[in-house]
């Protein structure tokens, strides 16, 4: 009896770890380049009572056995990469990847981080950053007279100074992962490299189906507030068949104990 | 009469195993590739040193009705439609089997479960490329990354998959005697499986297994009055 309680509370963490990450997929529906953490669960371990096939007298089999398994767990956490919706913001340095892609930055250790979040700005010494202040990895100095900033589709950054209309300050490359849901997230809209990722591959935008940058346009987060609804009242109700089965594994302990007056 | 509580001993037993199998179930309601388990309460009647012993035990099989398939955007998340069965390598090198697709991939090139067991090949003719192109699995479970072919994971099936054993993490093991078929279910890459638990049938699962503890209970308790009764005789 107790395994049975013990069993429906490892499927209520579960679900617990579950709401959890609805409830922070739900906060962000608003983050720009934010994409939706999906977890995955498997059952824990299981305990032979009796094999399958085992012999029931000398020359008789029993063709199923007694198996009996002792719960839930999350086995893993991960990204869904699917492309986020992109949105007009006239922003004078905000672009969006349309495409599988990642900006690559300087985090402030000096190690490289990649992101999906495109609102860049231009820093003390014309360089662009981040929202955060990070530098871009491609080190892209937008000098003090320039007058409009045009970044291209393949991420080409031109401006236009009072004297000449055209000049070329460098170009944003797009990197690319073999499996982006291997990517460690950073938080801060920001991922690094795991061993489960591949390595990075840095492009030009536009080749290999890194994608292609779109100026003025920011990527909104992937998250369906629907979806993340309908998640909700499925991981609410599991939930409730949880906490079910611990009553009736009491009520069952209880009659026990009634058993003989 | 010692007989006859005896007998209802062991149908409490059974029905208390009978709620662990019914709670794993509703455990593993949102566990990827999880098929829920069926328990069967069965009588037996045994002539045990010339004297008859009866009572109930508890067997458990594996239900292998097809769970809902459901979008990841992931390419490496496969799920099965149909009959078949994703083949893994178990500790003792022999092949293991599991419905839960959910694979990624090492800094090797290989691919590998959640856990980090590798899956099982059938034709390898290339190695991944962990900095190369996005990777793409058909339906067949051939894998291609870009325009090259890496090769086709092992997709089996068996005549009748209930005679397969559950080991300690939730993957199939078969006898030896079992032949491997090739699948005849197709793969979706992108999705994953859901269990097949319905809340509802576990719902009526607990409440019977409930019911029956009750009553079995009941005749000890009226069997043990007896007893009292009995020797307040005289």
């Amino acid at each position: 009896m107790i395994r049975a309680l013990r069993t429906a509370s490892t499927g209520m963490q579960a679900q617990q770890r579950q709401v959890e990450t609805i409830a922070n997929n739900i906060a962000n529906v608003n983050t720009t380049g934010f994409k939706k953490n999906r977890l995955a669960f498997r059952s824990l371990l299981y305990q032979t009572y009796k094999a399958p096939g085992s012999n029931v007298t000398k020359d008789q089999i029993d063709p199923t056995g007694l198996q009996v398994g002792t719960g839930a767990e999350v086995s893993s956490s991960t990204k869904a990469f699917m492309q986020g919706d992109l949105v007009p913001t006239g922003g004078a340095f905000d672009i969006a990847i349309k495409g599988e892609g990642f900006l690559s930055v300087k985090g402030p250790a000096g190690e490289t981080l990649y992101t999906r979040d495109g609102a860049l700005r231009k820093d003390a010494e014309g360089m662009l950053v981040t929202a955060d202040g990070y530098r871009l990895s491609d080190q892209i100095t937008v000098p003090e007279d320039a007058l409009s900033v045009v970044i291209g589709s393949d991420g080409t950054v031109s401006y236009a100074t009072a004297n000449s209309p055209s000049n070329i300050a460098g170009q944003i490359t797009l990197t690319r992962f073999a499996n982006p849901a291997g990517l460690d997230a950073r938080g801060d809209n920001f991922y690094s490299e795991t061993a489960s990722s591949g390595s990075p591959t840095e492009e030009s935008a536009g080749a290999n189906g890194t994608g292609t940058i779109k100026h003025g346009y920011l990527e909104r987060s992937n998250v369906q507030v629907v979806d993340e609804l309908i998640e909700l009242i499925q991981a609410q109700r599991n939930y409730e068949l949880n906490s079910r089965t611990i009553k009736v594994g009491d009520e069952m302990m209880q009659q026990v104990n009634q058993m003989v007056r | 009469m010692t007989k006859g509580l005896y007998q209802a001993v062991s149908s409490m037993a059974a029905a208390e195993k009978r709620l662990d199998v019914i709670a794993q179930n509703i455990a593993n309601a949102s566990a990827t590739g999880y098929k829920r388990q069926v328990g069967t309460v069965n009588s037996f009647e045994q002539i045990v040193n010339g004297r008859m012993v009866s009572g109930q035990t508890l067997t458990t099989s594996t239900d292998h009705q097809q769970g809902e398939l459901i979008e990841t955007g992931n390419p490496l998340d496969l799920a099965f439609m149909g009959k078949g069965f994703f083949t893994f390598e178990g500790n003792d090198g022999n092949d293991i089997f599991t419905r839960d697709g959910s694979l990624r991939m090492t800094a090797e090139g290989d691919l590998v479960s959640a856990a980090g067991r590798p899956i099982v090949w059938d034709n390898r003719q290339n190695q991944l490329e962990p900095t190369g192109q996005r990777i793409e699995i058909d339906g067949a479970g051939y894998v291609f990354q870009g325009n090259l072919e890496i090769g086709q994971l092992r997709l089996v099936d068996f005549e009748d998959p209930s005679k397969l054993m559950l080991d300690d993490e939730g993957f199939y093991h078969a006898p030896p005697s079992m032949d491997q078929d090739p699948a005849t279910g197709v793969v979706y890459a992108g999705t994953y499986e859901a269990s097949n638990v319905q809340a509802v049938s576990e719902m009526v699962e607990m409440i019977l297994a409930q019911r029956n503890y009750q009553s079995a209970s009941n005749t000890v308790s009226q069997i043990a009055e007896s007893y009292s009764k009995l020797t307040q005789l005289n």
